[in-house]
């Protein structure tokens, strides 16, 4: 077989490696930067502690990385439907009191000392595998008479129910994830729930009609705690004097950081907001980086992130196999979406609901999920002919053009 | 299926282009969104922060107040170290540790503090007596928890330890202004210059020291100390010497100076009414209305008086110096005589007295007016009025209170006689006290008088003795002492009940009548008692002039009213300088000091 020919460490498409490689590393630099002056305020010493535990993570991930890296698309597919129903109980695991650890009035963690991880976090990679599966799984609908239960159940119930069945678990996942609460990968879910269903190639006007109903839970959601209703509200007020320091701190703070840093920054380590803005390194961490190194800095992190996102999607484009287009594309999808999101909160051209940067923000479980999903992206790759493929329609593509053009 | 596949490539992949269409839109808005902000918009945006000053913060480093220190080292003033400790609830972390970090800081028990957080929604404030590193503590504990709902404010602006022993020379500081007293005549050394910090500030509201600008910010320059002549013990007991003889007296204003002749420093200037400088708001409204002398007025330095009798030491010294008096010269007292049509008594309300052959001995010892008006009137105003312009007494005495006023000495008499024979037992002139004083010290002080001192030295520079001016000759000052010891000890003295067995005191009595303040003319049974000494007599040590004002207890005579107060003063002097008595005391006079 061909797939043989390739070492283990080889990888599918080398650009979404290296891509994935430099945005950790600014994200490491970045985590570093941000924490130093709270660590050195404290006593200890400038390598955060922050600093020195996503270091950790980031070789946990390099394992989880190359371990997944090496299977291929039979392999993806078979466990995406048992890890998906597994982070399901995990999600619900979460929400029980004394199992769940709670930390600033959110339950999202599981775990125990210093090993813990956000199931909400991780399901994003299995929800992709998930609705891949789901989505290209055959439902035979047998036609015929039904003449008793037995044969409702197999023409009409069992289809429906295998159809049905996914919409239902990710709709449960939603309230579930919206619960601990944590609206942000509440809706980076439904984000990449919709992606892969448009990826799936499902009518526009079905996709509409999921927009809306998305659209309905989200401002039933956002309805539903106070404080996210007045940051919204109050966006275009943030620099008035009674909410600048209250409902809009974090987004007029960031805009604020976005100002001073200006074309070119205000150079490493000199940055202002990190002191001033409560997450710095997580949710917040982009705005030290566009801080420090200004409009260059940004731009360099939206070329990073930008580019592997829309590499996953072109390459999903250019694959005939649909599982592994929907894999591919979710994934490109999701890593947009949430960049974008994220930067444009940091940017504070949108209040903050707390969405983590990829690759960037700091977090263990947010850094392992993005390994794994881009390590099955190169393992679906691999067991496809992705590649092979897209050179093939190329080459028809340029084929029937010179024909053309001889003709004429 | 492979089939199906190939099929749905040919067809236009319309789902995929509008899932990478979605994804290069929203980047596009992420770029546009860094490009306005960080480059298009970046000064509106800047200019936004900077109106509601989050951006660049100025915070004013305030200086801190001089301290006034006396001359034997006690703290007089100095700058409050009692705060008012404030939480609000609500606005601070609910941590066990913040609260046993508090409790430390101000010693307030955690629970105590912890109780009124969770139990009120008002703001609860202590007044805690904290010391600097429990202050910075504090601090310390509010930063790291980021605690916005605690603070601390200074409870007492300023500290008088003091209190109306020398509030009337201090004066009050209070709402952040120097109200009166040597608290503001000496604002501009005392207030220091307030700093300015200009920068920007982490979340705690730190300055980050990178992120100051070093062209606007400045250090804050604190006030110097400034050290007084005072002796404090001195002060404490010529104030409760004077404290004694204005209430039993029922005076309006007393007033005890104790004045070294060598230099012109003031050791003690005790002055009534006094006031508690906390409650001086009060003392202001009685002042107000007519109770009472304005606490803004120091009686030393703020009001002027006709000497009365003290005065005679003067117009005599001056006469010998001039040689007006003959040697051996005697004046013939009838109790009363006649300057230009007008009668002039000795002691005129109290009993006529004559006092037969009078030399200027018996005109100190036994207080004759007629002797001294004719001396005076022989002496001649011209003599006279070189005089004060020489000795510079009728100038404002510049002891950095106000108000000082000058002197009072009519130029434009028409009957220079009657003046002259009035001001030869100190009528018809006014004078501050404290220059009364000076020019009284030039006697003790071989002739020579000294400017009035009150501030020995302002932060490191001192402010040395100077010479105020040459009054008279050194023998006239040193005989004059020694006529002086009579009114103590002589047989006609007319203090002799203020006697200290065994020592050597001098002195002179003065009761003055008080002229109505409107129409001039005296009024019967008003009186400013006074009396000056100097103790010891023998090369004096301290010059004490003692006036009570307006004394309604019955008596009036310089001798019983004022001095008393002398004599404390002498006693506690000749005690606290361990001054050796001149002879051993006579077996009949029992050895007291009051």
């Amino acid at each position: 077989m061909r797939r043989k020919q390739d070492a283990w460490f080889v990888q599918k498409d080398p650009l979404i490696f290296w891509l994935s490689i430099a945005a950790t590393l600014v994200g490491l630099f970045a985590v570093l930067d941000a924490t130093t002056s709270t660590s050195l305020a404290s006593g200890g010493s400038w390598i955060s502690s922050e600093f020195k535990r996503q270091l950790a993570w980031v070789f946990v991930c390099a394992v989880a990385y190359i371990w997944i890296s090496t299977k291929d698309v039979k392999f993806v597919r078979r466990w995406s439907i048992p890890f998906f129903y597994v982070l399901l109980v995990a999600c619900i695991l979460v929400l029980i009191p004394g199992i769940g650890i709670t930390r600033n009035g959110a339950s999202r963690w599981l775990g125990y000392g210093s090993l813990q991880f956000q199931p909400a976090e991780l399901i994003k990679i299995a929800l992709v595998g998930f609705v891949a599966v789901a989505l290209t799984s055959k439902h035979m609908q047998k036609s015929g008479r039904i003449r008793d239960w037995i044969d409702f159940a197999e023409m009409r119930l069992i289809p429906a129910m295998k159809r049905w069945g996914p919409v239902v678990a990710v709709l449960f996942l939603l309230l579930l994830v919206e619960l601990e609460p944590d609206l942000g990968t509440a809706f980076i879910l439904a984000a990449i729930a919709f992606g892969a269903l448009t990826l799936a190639r499902v009518p526009f006007r079905g996709l509409i009609a999921i927009l809306l109903v998305c659209a309905a839970l989200g401002v039933l959601f956002t309805m539903s705690r106070e404080y996210r209703v007045e940051r919204f509200a109050k966006h275009a007020d943030r620099w008035e004097q009674g909410t600048v320091d209250g409902t809009s701190f974090q987004s007029a703070q960031a805009e604020l950081a976005m100002a001073y840093g200006g074309s070119t920054g205000v150079g490493i380590a000199q940055g202002r907001a990190k002191h001033v803005l409560p997450e710095a390194h997580t949710d917040f961490v982009f705005v030290t980086i566009a801080e420090e190194f200004g409009l260059l800095g940004s731009l360099l992190v939206v070329l990073l992130l930008g580019g592997l996102s829309l590499r996953l999607l072109s390459n999903a484009m250019a694959t005939n196999d649909d599982f592994v287009r929907i894999v591919l594309g979710s994934v490109g999808w999701w890593i947009g979406v949430q960049t974008v999101l994220n930067l444009l909160m940091a940017g504070g051209a949108l209040p903050a609901i707390g969405i983590p940067l990829p690759f960037m923000s700091y977090g263990g479980t947010s850094l392992l999920t993005l390994a794994i999903a881009i390590g099955a992206c190169q393992a679906v790759m691999r067991g496809s002919r992705v590649r092979e493929d897209a050179h093939e329609a190329h080459r028809d593509r340029r084929r029937h053009g010179r024909a053309r053009l001889s003709r004429a | 299926m492979a089939h199906a596949s190939r099929k749905r490539l040919t067809r236009t992949d319309w789902h995929g282009r509008a899932a990478i269409a979605l994804v290069v839109l929203g980047f596009a808005l992420v770029s546009w969104n860094q490009l306005k902000k960080q480059w298009l918009q970046r000064e509106s945006i800047l200019s936004a922060a900077a109106e509601v000053h989050r951006l660049v913060v100025s915070q004013v480093l305030p200086a801190k107040r001089g301290s006034i220190v006396s001359s034997d080292g006690r703290v007089l003033a100095s700058t409050g170290t009692a705060y008012r400790f404030g939480v609000k609830p609500g606005k601070v972390p609910e941590s066990p540790a913040f609260y046993a970090a508090l409790a430390r800081a101000t010693g307030i028990p955690a629970s105590e503090i912890m109780d009124r957080v969770t139990s009120s929604t008002g703001v609860t404030e202590w007044v805690v007596d904290l010391s600097e590193s429990q202050v910075r503590e504090f601090q310390q504990a509010k930063a790291d928890y980021g605690a916005d709902g605690v603070w601390l404010t200074l409870a007492k602006e300023r500290e008088y330890p003091f209190r109306d022993v020398l509030a009337g020379l201090l004066g009050s500081y209070k709402d952040g202004k120097a109200r009166f007293g040597l608290d503001k005549g000496l604002d501009s050394v005392l207030a220091g210059e307030s700093g300015k910090v200009v920068g920007m500030i982490d979340r705690s509201g730190n300055f980050l020291p990178w992120l100051i600008d070093e062209r606007d910010s400045k250090p804050a320059v604190n006030g110097q100390d400034v050290v007084l002549t005072i002796d404090s013990d001195i002060q404490r007991a010529a104030y409760q010497a004077l404290k004694r003889s204005f209430v039993s007296n029922k005076a309006a204003n007393g007033i005890a100076i104790v004045m070294d002749p060598k230099t012109g420093d003031l050791l003690a200037v005790a002055t009534l009414p006094s006031f508690e400088p906390d409650r001086v708001d009060r003392e202001l409204a009685l002042a107000l209305s007519g109770k009472r002398t304005s606490p803004e007025i120091n009686p030393a330095v703020g009001l002027v008086f006709e000497p009365g009798s003290t005065f005679k030491v003067l117009t005599v010294a001056l006469s010998m110096d001039n040689g007006v008096i003959k040697p051996g010269e005697k004046v013939y007292c009838s109790g009363q005589k006649s300057f230009s049509g007008i009668e002039m008594g000795c002691t005129g309300s109290h009993g006529r007295k004559a006092h037969g052959a009078v030399t200027k001995e018996t005109c100190i010892e036994a207080s004759c007016n007629v002797a001294a008006a004719t001396w005076a009137v022989r002496l001649g105003y011209d003599k006279f009025k070189s005089f004060l312009d020489r000795s510079r007494i009728l100038e404002k005495p510049n002891l950095f209170l106000s108000p000082s006023p000058k002197g009072m000495f009519r130029t434009n008499e028409v009957n220079k006689v009657i003046q002259m024979a009035n001001i030869g037992f100190g009528q018809s002139i006014n004078l501050s006290p404290v220059m009364l004083a000076s020019a009284f010290a030039s006697i003790a002080n071989g002739g020579v008088s000294m400017k009035p001192r009150v501030v020995k030295s302002i932060g490191e520079k001192e402010q040395p003795p100077e010479i105020q001016a040459r009054l008279f000759k050194p023998a006239t000052a040193r005989e004059m002492l020694k006529m002086m010891q009579a009114v103590i000890q002589g047989p006609r003295g007319t203090a002799t009940s203020l006697a200290i067995p065994g020592y050597r005191l001098a002195g002179k009595t003065g009761t003055a009548q008080k002229p109505d303040p409107q129409t001039g003319v005296m009024q019967s049974g008003r009186y400013v008692s006074s009396f000056v000494g100097y103790v010891p007599a023998d090369n004096p040590r301290a010059v004490v002039l003692v006036i009570l004002d307006d004394p309604r207890g019955g008596q009036y005579y310089g001798a019983a009213v004022a001095g008393p107060v002398f004599k404390d003063i002498a006693a506690y002097l000749l005690k606290r300088w361990h001054i050796p008595p001149a002879h051993k005391p006579t077996k009949n006079a029992t050895a007291t000091s009051r």
